[in-house]
């Protein structure tokens, strides 16, 4: 059986049809909030007994009153196993909770879009996705999950610091709010020069997003004759397992510098918790986001018009080499789908069904556990995921036909 | 400002020892700390530095209160010092109460204000999260006009109208 038939939603519902993000730029926002029992030490200095107490409280008042609605429950075993490993390329599960030690859970709902994490950092963490840029939508989300875990659960409160949480970087509102984007015409023009402005101005941090640091998903062992560096093409390694995924911590997607990002993805998240309320991180937030995607769109709108026969090759090539792969890395594959976005946004593409949510898609089925899920044992290695990859995209784009100039 | 034990990183603690009678303060990097806090005084000689010395009752130091020396570990959940000032973790809800100076000091540093501007405690009652809702609304406000989106301003002035509508139905006083 797959693990995926496990999960409640065949894909989470950020990126399904019903709810286009509004953007090619914005892909998703996530918002998460901590909480901790006031008469517990927090998971990090916590012995298992103690852990294993926060735990028990919580999960009763989970089943109590049912905050996710129907929701899928992971124990701390089936985090360990490649279901974890899924939750976390969904951006359901932080790294925290999926490499953390002793008593920890994971409730999920149908709808893949809400995560409520027991014992990663603090003792509750509560997860929201939105689709495109909707930090407020997320954001109404996790409080009211928090309201209703509220009515039975004492927090751990301050009159003058508000939520008391294990990093001092989350005190206060307890919360962090982060919005992926993409943005490759910025990048071509060398993006980290542009970038100190927005940062400043709302005390919103903007990074790169790293590949990596998932499971090993141990059932993949790689057999002991495959070389340490594979080559898919005479340029690009195919990585290591635990390098093919994009995996988020609780403050958000896995920082690098903006220079280091792989397929033009960039977060935008909030540094401060304490002395700002939910709702102007929220919107502190989304307008730095916003205005990422205005220079954007500017920027893509100039290359377009000075440079349209560049683009068209520099799509047109990507297109050709995602369709004619058969081993495809997880670093190309983002870059190949990065350049597809941009084309597909400029007009540059035609293929029935290319939105921002079928690529949106493609980012998480791409990932090492998705491909990897209900292959069996003798298939796989990092050359088998590439092949797979190669194969996923290879039908995706069957129908793509590149536009005259 | 620059650790006074290695000249290097930035400061974020200060001691105060009583070296001879008076009073020394220092202001050391996380690092040098969690050696002191290791090695003991011997492995933090405070005879290295030129210390400040202020006399007591004087204007320098009514300015800069001293801070009292917290215990090396909390007694809850037995957290050292040095890892709330090294990684900026804290181990349990005593480690607020127990290291105040200490964490006041920290997210002084790290945040833009040391008092809770968001929701209160579920735990509150009803009017005092209608007071926080009407302050955290009162607070985006001004971010929205600072950026100039009058449409977003104009949704929030509604609802602040609603929320001080709700407050005085209830008797209740108003908000500066």
């Amino acid at each position: 059986m797959k693990q995926s038939d496990l999960l409640p939603a065949a894909l989470p519902e950020w990126c399904g049809s019903d709810m286009e993000p509004s953007s090619w730029t914005e892909i998703v926002s996530s918002c998460t909030l901590c909480r901790n029992l006031p008469d517990l030490p927090f998971p990090p200095a916590a012995r298992a007994e103690e852990k294993q107490e926060a735990l028990r409280r919580v999960e009763d008042a989970v089943r109590l009153l049912s905050p996710l609605q129907d929701h899928l429950a992971c124990t701390e075993k089936e985090l360990e196993s490649p279901l974890g490993s899924l939750l976390a390329e969904r951006h359901l599960a932080p790294r925290e909770v999926l490499h953390g030690h002793g008593p920890r859970a994971l409730f999920t709902d149908r709808r893949g879009s809400r995560a409520l994490i027991i014992n990663a950092l603090d003792h509750v963490s509560i997860r929201a996705l939105a689709p495109g840029n909707n930090t407020s939508m997320a954001l109404q989300q996790v409080l009211s999950v928090e309201e209703t875990l509220g009515s039975v659960l004492d927090f751990s409160y301050d009159e003058q610091r508000g939520f008391l949480t294990s990093r001092l970087t989350c005190t206060g509102t307890g919360l962090k709010v982060c919005v992926l984007l993409h943005l490759p015409a910025l990048t071509l023009m060398g993006l980290p020069k542009l970038y100190p402005g927005t940062a400043k101005t709302r005390d919103v941090a903007f990074c790169g997003v790293a590949a990596g640091s998932g499971l090993d998903l141990p059932h993949l062992g790689a057999p002991p004759s495959e070389p340490q560096q594979l080559s898919a093409t005479p340029y690009m390694p195919v990585e290591p397992i635990t390098e093919q995924c994009l995996l988020t911590e609780i403050e958000g997607f896995i920082p690098v510098p903006p220079e280091k990002s792989p397929g033009a993805l960039y977060a935008v998240f909030n540094q401060h918790s304490l002395g700002v309320s939910e709702e102007e991180i929220a919107y502190g937030v989304y307008h730095a986001a916003r205005e990422w995607c205005v220079k954007e769109e500017e920027t893509r709108l100039t290359l377009l018009k000075s440079n349209r026969l560049w683009l068209q090759d520099w799509v047109g090539r990507a297109v050709a080499l995602a369709r004619g792969t058969h081993i495809a890395g997880f670093g190309e594959a983002l870059d190949w789908i990065s350049r597809i976005r941009l084309g597909a946004a400029l007009g540059l593409l035609r293929m029935p069904g290319l939105t921002p949510a079928a690529l949106s898609r493609m980012l998480i089925e791409i990932q090492a556990a998705h491909l990897a899920n209900g292959t069996s044992e003798e298939l796989s290695s990092r050359l088998h995921l590439a092949r797979l990859r190669a194969e996923k995209l290879r039908a995706f784009l069957a129908q793509c036909e590149i536009t005259a100039s | 400002m620059i650790c006074q034990k290695c000249h290097q990183k930035p400061a974020t603690a200060r001691y105060i020892e009583v070296v001879e009678g008076k009073a020394v303060e220092q202001h050391v990097c996380a690092e040098c700390l969690a050696k002191y806090l290791q090695g003991g005084s011997e492995a933090f000689s405070l005879n290295e530095i030129k210390p400040r010395i202020y006399a007591p009752g004087s204007q320098t130091e009514q300015q800069k209160p001293p801070l009292r020396r917290p215990r090396q570990a909390c007694p809850a959940c037995n957290t050292s010092l040095a890892t709330i000032m090294e990684k900026k973790m804290v181990g349990c809800t005593e480690c607020y109460r127990h290291f105040y100076d200490t964490i006041e000091e920290i997210l002084g540093q790290i945040q833009p204000g040391t008092r809770h501007q968001g929701r209160s405690s579920a735990r509150d009652d009803a009017r005092s999260r209608l007071r926080n809702d009407l302050r955290s609304k009162r607070a985006l406000l001004r971010s929205v006009l600072k950026v100039e989106d009058y449409e977003q301003a104009a949704i929030l002035r509604d609802e602040i109208r609603r929320l001080e509508a709700g407050l005085q139905i209830g008797g209740g006083e108003e908000l500066p």
